[in-house]
């Protein structure tokens, strides 16, 4: 708390000494243009270059790039397609931030040096300047209520429009022309994944979203449904979408994995994985070591596990905006691959090869303690497994690797890969029961022409074989009420006699 | 004196009671974010331990305190409420066993130094450099030549939005793009307990040598700190620590004289 | 204790010369357990047979300036304690010497070449420190009064040059001084007042007046919980609380001696000072706060209950709750780590393993506030509980209490802003802050005693006080007391002696063996508590067979 106000005070004092040295006088309310332009070269420019054309030190590392202010082309608006933003429109994604992008939340600057920054964003395009350009904002009425009905008949607004062919049947991003898009200025653009509604730029509220489907995002192939659409079913389709999704990612620390009697299957489909938790994990990009990936492609994996007395199953789970099957890929190597080489999609799962010893590095292990890594590649759809020791020092596996089974389904923009595993015994013990076995993964997209170190990569989680009920509950519920009751009574008996005693 | 405190109303039992609840709610609730339960346990250990004291150092407190649960347990006329407590207690007990082994299934918290002792020296590209005593060469320019210096640290600032942003963030609280899958979590920079309690040349063997160089205690293994002598070289580490307390206006860490 | 001596100078050079093994195995535990606990042990009777002779001669010197014979006798039977732990202390100063020789001969025979100039001045000083002790103890209330005290006195100042001899050696280990590039000997004086020397010399002789304080407590409550007699309880409950007194006062200048060897260690060797309070030991001061806050409840809970036996004292008693509530945010305060212990989950809210808003509370100037508040605290209560039963009667006293009022809240003050302002200027001027902190607390507790002793100088009594009739929790207090600082001592200097790490002699001997490593904190923790146990069960020993003596003197009498 008071980070942000000793924050906040820096920038009053930075805003009092450049206003007063160079705009006396200036009248109350005004937006101060000098103010704008010093904090904007103090903290946007990196992105959003000096002059404004989305062209900072650190634009070409992300993705979605930074705007480029001169191009007068703005995604979230509450303006109709094609017009120039409001100032609250702008205050408000500088407030916001954009989830899931380089644009953090400003929040903290405050209301005047937010204002005095949209001030100063306008004067990178000088239709800003022009009133005749600038119009009033769309209305944007408070949400109807969501019902049951309102979702089904938005569901028919989605099909009946077609939304799935960019965005997918199941609304994973994965229509059909979703790897072809591309926005203005011709750079390959990823539908919103509909099921992750924490991921939408402009927002998650409803009104958020009844707002893309009137104004549209400007630049993008996500077109203005003002004219197409009538409101109510806008509203509708909002419902729809809004029901696709959970409010929160949720992301967890621990796979509890559930026990099951018999072999283990390779279908994701199985009954058996139904039964077990998801455990939702957030996928980052490899900037750790060389060959590294800012954007990748996928941001998260969602896991289930199983496990009987000889083996262990994972289902891992992602989505993609397409699946690729064809050619192979590879886990490591700093170098990317070859332009005309076809690169399949995969997914890795790296344990510590041996239980209790001490934590191997995230990256692959180290020379002192490696890692087990089962490398699932679609292109031949199974594992493989390595033994690293270290970025550099990945090798296939001496003796006994292909004892990992896996299989790989592709649909409906999702991967479902399922790998089974001997837990091992004796020494060569991998996946005891009740312990906090470390986990990580790693996913490489084709598409996004990820390969080696070029992925998306989680942090070190946890794997947990839950014992099955046996009852042990109800034995320690058993011991414990006894022992107290026993406790008690010693303690009623002690009282009893030191009050005889002292009434005597 | 017992006549005065009776005066108050509640039973000196009860207000023991409510006081240490009333003590768990605010430091459970008034507290944003929660105080991790490794700490609140601790305060509510202090909490209780004082209460007790308190009720203990006066004797008629203390047997006001102790006379209902004495009667409780021994006169005649509480029997009906006494086998209710006798039988309720090891009841909730063994429920206590029971849902004990039904807990949520959550991975230990860990202990983790945050700046471990350094190394004396390192080994940069060939190069020794002592981490106690090496010195930013830019730094002397902030008093000599005040626009070199500037100069350096807007290099320095780019190198940071080059490569470092990403997790470290915009405005270097630690809460970048990548923060939220991370743990540890990146450094907040701006916070006074990080970067201005250390010297310069402990960031220098921070930054160069990354997660992979830190000491055991240190937990090397989870830390996703690259070493960036893989990507920068030394002039660029030291512009970019000059930058890191320029944009949060702290000064590194001198040692007294 | 000649043989030992003997041993000391003569064998072991030889001893440690021969054969080339470096290091050899202790069954079972290990070597390092086995002379970490020894260590431990020989050090913890060492302070009882340094602190016990302080304790008495200024007693002895109380009873002799006041002609109160309850003094005189409360010395004496101290002194009675003494023969005994002198012996068990040469016995485990034996074990360590004889283990240290089997265990690390050629870490031993370095040393042996650094100090062998100071091990014959050792042995003397050790005899003379034997005959003085059996003169002054023997010589109960046969010597003239004043002869007695100046052996009492010269025993002392032996005691504490033998522990200074000792401390030589320690010290050197940490940070080694005297000698060349190749670890040879150059100056052994110089090696000798190494750069730690001093500070621990210092340290340890205020830690031992509070150790041996604590222990007479002890003493005290182990005899009164046991007493058949009410004249037996009223004098054990008296000496009890002359022991909680003298521990108090030792305990207050020790944070201030503590941070002067840390200073000295931070200047010797910045990378050891990084260890120390950055790294794994870091944690240790958390558990050291821990048991010091639990010091400090134990010394004012025993003064409230104390109150209860002090006519007059009534009147105070609504005062307790608010000095408790400071004490208790003050304790909170004090033990909030830096880093700290969270789930995952925890740490994405905290954003980090510093939490935003208690991560204020987990730095040095936090804690330097926290501490000297609770100084201040507990010293308000002594105070309260002196005038327990006391009216002042001069024509002042109501300015005279205001001013005490107005001393108090301008030292609270002055620390409460530099507390605060530590947190808006560099790590260099903000360890300087801790000086007026202290300076503002020592200023208004030596003001406010002489004020106080003005104020009541022909104050009216309300009443006496009832020796003896303090309510048994009290005796546990002063129990816990001492437990606790056994404990500390036992942590901290694991602390000192773990922060060389890898080495035997800081960068001059390295430590080779298996067992250099750091230990857990769990794992030390264990070791030190197991120690402090023998300890203990040593001294309830020592407590009966004193008792048992004098039974037998008694009946011999009737």
């Amino acid at each position: 708390m008071m980070r942000g106000a000793k924050g906040g005070i820096g920038i009053i004092e930075l805003l009092a000494i450049t206003a007063g040295s160079i705009v006396v006088g200036a009248a109350a309310g005004a937006a101060d243009l000098e103010a704008g332009r010093a904090l904007y070269d103090d903290k946007c420019a990196q992105c959003h270059g000096l002059s404004g054309e989305g062209d900072g030190v650190a634009a070409d590392a992300l993705d979605p790039r930074p705007r480029d202010f001169t191009s007068g082309s703005f995604k979230i608006r509450t303006t109709p397609s094609g017009e120039l933003p409001t100032d609250p429109d702008l205050a408000s994604i500088i407030e916001r931030g954009m989830p899931y992008t380089g644009m953090p939340a400003w929040d903290f600057l405050g209301d005047e040096a937010i204002a005095n920054l949209v001030a100063y964003i306008q004067t990178f395009n000088e239709d800003f300047a022009d009133p005749e350009m600038r119009v009033d904002p769309v209305e944007i009425p408070s949400p109807p209520a969501m019902t049951e009905e309102s979702v089904e008949k938005g569901r028919q607004v989605f099909v009946e429009n077609k939304c799935g062919e960019c965005h997918g049947d199941q609304g994973r991003g994965d229509g059909e022309s979703a790897p072809t898009l591309m926005t203005d200025a011709g750079i390959p653009i990823r539908p919103a994944d509909m099921t992750k509604r924490w991921t939408f730029r402009g927002g998650s509220s409803r009104s958020d979203i009844y707002r893309t489907f009137t104004t549209g995002l400007d630049g993008t192939p996500m077109p203005s449904y003002a004219d197409s659409i009538d409101e109510e079913q806008r509203w509708q389709l909002v419902d729809y979408v809004y029901s696709l999704s959970e409010d929160e990612p949720g992301y967890g620390s621990v796979v509890v994995a559930q026990p099951v009697e018999g072999p283990l299957s390779l279908d994701p489909g199985d009954g058996s994985f139904a039964n077990a938790p998801v455990t939702r994990f957030p996928m980052l990009g490899q900037v750790t070591d060389p060959g590294r990936a800012f954007a990748p492609a996928v941001n998260a994996v969602e896991v289930r596990a199983v496990y009987n007395d000889e083996e262990v199953a994972l289902l891992v789970s992602w989505h993609d905006i397409a699946g690729r099957r064809e050619g192979s890929n590879r886990p490591n190597g700093r170098d990317a691959a070859p332009a005309d080489a076809a690169l399949s999609d995969a997914v890795a799962v790296q344990l510590p090869s041996k239980h209790g010893g001490t934590k191997p590095y995230m990256f692959y292990g180290d020379p002192a303690n490696s890692v087990d890594l089962w490398f699932y590649e679609a292109g031949a759809n199974e594992a493989r497994v390595y033994l690293g020791r270290g970025e550099e020092n990945l090798a296939p596996a001496p003796a006994g690797g292909d004892e990992i089974r896996a299989k790989g389904v592709y649909e409906d923009g999702r991967w479902q890969v399922v790998f089974v595993a001997p837990r091992g015994s004796g020494d060569a013990q991998r996946v005891p029961q009740e312990t906090f076995v470390p986990i990580a993964f790693s996913v490489w997209s084709g598409l996004a022409r990820e390969s080696g170190n070029r992925r998306a990569i989680s942090s070190w989680y946890h794997l947990y074989l839950a014992p099955p009920d046996t009852g042990e509950a109800y034995k320690a519920a058993g011991m414990m009420g006894l022992g107290a009751l026993v406790a008690e009574l010693l303690v009623v008996a002690s009282v009893r006699r030191s009050q005889a005693g002292g009434q005597s | 004196m017992p006549d005065k405190q009776n005066g108050r109303g509640l039973p000196v039992i009860a207000q023991v009671a409510l006081v240490f609840a009333g003590a768990y709610l605010l430091l459970r609730f008034s507290v944003q974010p929660p105080i991790p339960s490794s700490v609140l346990g601790m305060y509510m250990f202090f909490v209780g331990v004082s209460l007790m004291l308190f009720v203990s150092s006066d004797d008629d407190r203390f047997a006001e305190f102790k006379r209902p649960l004495i009667q409780l347990l021994t006169a005649r006329e509480h029997k009906v409420p006494r086998l209710v407590l006798g039988t309720v207690f090891p009841l909730l007990v063994a429920y206590l066993g029971y849902a004990g082994a039904h807990t949520e299934i959550a991975p230990p918290g860990q202990q983790r130094t945050v700046h471990p002792a350094p190394p004396n020296e390192i080994d940069f590209k060939g190069k020794r450099i002592d981490v106690l005593t090496a010195e930013n060469p830019f730094r002397h320019l902030a008093e000599e030549e005040p626009e070199a210096f500037r100069e350096h640290v807007a290099r320095g600032k780019d190198v940071y939005y080059r490569n470092c942003v990403f997790c470290h963030g915009d405005n270097l609280e630690g809460d970048g793009l990548y923060a939220h899958g991370l743990s540890p979590i990146p450094a907040n920079l701006a916070d006074p307990g990080t970067i201005a309690q250390l010297q310069e040349s402990y960031l220098f063997w921070r930054i160069a040598k990354g997660g992979p160089g830190l000491p055991v205690e240190g937990t090397p293994w989870d830390s996703a700190m690259p070493a960036w002598e893989k990507f920068l070289d030394e002039d660029e580490i030291w512009e970019v620590i000059l930058f890191l307390y320029d944009f949060t206006d702290q000064h590194p860490r001198s040692w007294e004289e | 204790m000649l043989l030992v001596a003997a041993v000391l100078v003569l064998a072991g050079p030889a001893l440690a010369q021969e054969g080339g093994e470096a290091y050899r195995d202790f069954p079972i535990v290990g070597s390092r357990v086995a002379i970490w606990v020894i260590a431990q042990l020989h050090l913890l009777f060492g302070a009882f047979v340094l602190a016990v002779p302080l304790f008495a001669v200024t007693i002895e010197y109380m009873g002799m300036r006041t002609g109160d014979q309850r003094y005189d006798d409360l010395a004496h039977e101290f002194t009675r304690l003494l023969t005994m732990a002198f012996s068990t202390t040469a016995i485990f100063g034996a074990m360590l010497l004889f283990m240290l020789l089997g265990l690390y001969p050629k870490f031993m025979s370095y040393l042996s070449s650094i100090f062998s100039a100071t091990f014959l001045p050792y042995v003397l000083l050790f005899f003379g420190e034997t005959f003085s002790l059996y003169i002054y103890y023997y010589g109960w209330g046969k010597l003239s009064p004043r002869v007695h005290l100046s052996i009492g006195v010269l025993l002392n100042v032996i005691g504490i040059l033998v522990m200074m001899v000792a401390n030589a050696w320690v010290t050197f280990m940490t940070s080694p001084a005297g000698i060349d590039d190749s670890g040879a000997l150059v100056n052994v004086w110089d090696a000798i007042a190494n750069p730690t020397w001093m500070p621990i010399n210092i340290h340890r002789v205020i830690a031992n007046v509070a150790f041996g304080g604590s222990i007479a407590g002890a003493y005290a409550a182990f005899n009164f919980l046991t007493a058949k007699t009410d004249e037996e309880r009223a004098h054990y409950d008296w000496m009890g609380y002359i022991g909680n007194f003298v521990a108090i006062v030792a305990l207050l200048p020790l944070p201030f001696a503590g941070y002067y060897l840390g200073r000295e260690i931070y200047a010797f060797n910045q990378q050891m000072g990084i260890t120390m309070m950055g790294g794994v030991f870091s944690w240790l001061f958390i558990v050291q706060a821990v048991l010091i806050g639990a010091l400090f409840l134990a010394a004012n809970y025993y003064l409230w209950l104390g109150m209860a036996r002090i006519e007059g004292a009534e009147r105070f008693r609504p005062a307790i709750k608010y000095l408790l509530i400071l004490l208790t945010i003050c304790l909170m305060i004090w033990a909030t780590p830096h880093s700290m212990v969270a789930s995952l989950e925890e740490s994405r809210k905290m954003g980090g393993a510093h939490h935003p808003v208690l991560g204020f509370l987990g730095v040095m100037s936090a804690k330097n506030t926290a501490v000297n508040l609770m100084i201040l605290t507990t010293y308000i209560s002594f105070l309260l509980y002196r005038r327990g039963n006391r009216i002042a009667t001069v024509a002042w006293a109501r300015s005279g209490n205001i001013a005490q009022v107005a001393i108090f809240v301008g030292a609270a003050a002055v620390v409460i802003f530099l507390g605060v302002y530590g947190y808006y200027v560099e790590a260099s001027v903000r360890i300087g802050f801790s000086v007026p902190q202290v300076g503002a607390v020592l200023f208004a507790m030596i003001a406010v005693t002489v004020i106080d002793a003005f104020l009541f100088k022909d104050c009216r009594e309300t009443g006496g006080i009832r020796w003896g009739e303090i309510s048994p929790r009290s005796q546990y207090a002063l129990l816990l007391l001492a437990i606790s600082f056994t404990w500390l001592m036992g942590l901290m200097g694991y602390v000192r002696s773990g922060l060389r790490q890898h080495w035997h002699v800081y960068g001059v001997v390295r430590d080779t063996s298996a067992d250099a490593f750091t230990p857990t904190l769990g794992y030390a923790t264990m070791v030190v508590s197991v120690t402090v146990l023998i300890f203990f069960a040593f001294l309830v020993f020592i407590f009966w067979l004193s008792r048992l003596s004098q039974k037998q003197a008694y009946r011999a009498q009737s």
